[in-house]
């Protein structure tokens, strides 16, 4: 495979939604779009995806909440890395779940794509 | 660049200016639509199970899932790799919106070109086809058949 690079003018869509979040209406909307999305897609899912969503938030959001990454919440996310406990406390205080909850949610099979 | 994960690789996803231009004034035109649509695209790229299903022809027909996956087919036949997907919302008909997109294999790159109206029903002559194709043909990749 050759390397991916994006065309000359192409949009990454987390710049593009940073655009819109420094806007408080649209910024709502946005909020209301990753609702929307927990809701539709992660159905029943207790996922940090899912978690993160039903909040409005953008992994960058909830790794500022957190103080790290937003690649590092990406491969949490995916199930790409096992956090340090510490790590997961922070986690769960900035979602507002159980640390118990949260280390469930790390096992990312929730998606609900079919009915 | 494509991410490595446990659950498989994220496929890059970027918006051509044209389509960037059409969410930005569906922000202004209709938010409600516009978040949902947004935030659908950011969240295709941070998942993995998402982005494959972009690739799956019929996936989510009569609701089976969240989303309905289709080629254009008028296109796709002359060897254009140009999908589109419709997102379900509730109540029916209350998002009126496809996203149109093209996929580069071999970068494995995903391309969204255009936010349609559904009115919009995929004429060759139509304008926004038109537009479509210039993007598609700007983007290099090479035929199907």
């Amino acid at each position: 495979m050759q390397p991916s690079v994006a065309p000359a003018g192409a949009v990454d869509i987390d710049d593009l939604m940073a655009e819109f979040e420094a806007v408080p209406a649209t910024a709502k909307a946005i909020a209301k779009g990753r609702q929307w999305v927990a809701k539709s897609f992660y159905k029943g899912s207790n996922t940090l995806a899912a978690l993160r969503l039903q909040r409005g938030w953008s992994q960058v959001e909830l790794s500022r909440q957190v103080g790290t990454s937003q690649s590092y919440i990406g491969r949490l996310e995916t199930g790409g890395i096992d956090p340090q406990l510490s790590t997961v406390r922070k986690i769960a205080l900035a979602l507002g779940v159980p640390v118990a909850d949260l280390v469930e949610s790390l096992s990312p099979s929730g998606l609900e794509l079919q009915p | 660049m494509t991410r490595n994960t446990k659950f498989g690789i994220i496929a890059p996803l970027s918006l051509h200016p044209d389509a960037a231009g059409d969410l930005r004034a569906l922000m202004i035109s209709d938010s409600a639509s516009g978040g949902k649509i947004a935030a659908f695209l950011q969240q295709a790229k941070n998942d993995p199970k998402i982005i494959a299903t972009l690739l799956d022809h019929d996936f989510g027909d009569d609701r089976k899932g969240p989303y309905h996956v289709s080629k254009w087919l008028g296109f796709w036949n002359t060897g254009l790799n140009l999908w589109r997907v419709k997102l379900w919302a509730f109540p029916k008909g209350s998002l009126s919106y496809r996203i149109v997109y093209a996929y580069q294999p071999s970068t494995q790159h995903y391309h969204v070109l255009a936010i349609v109206h559904r009115d919009f029903d995929y004429q060759t002559d139509h304008v926004v086809t038109q537009r479509i194709l210039t993007a598609y043909r700007s983007l290099g990749i090479t035929t199907i058949h």
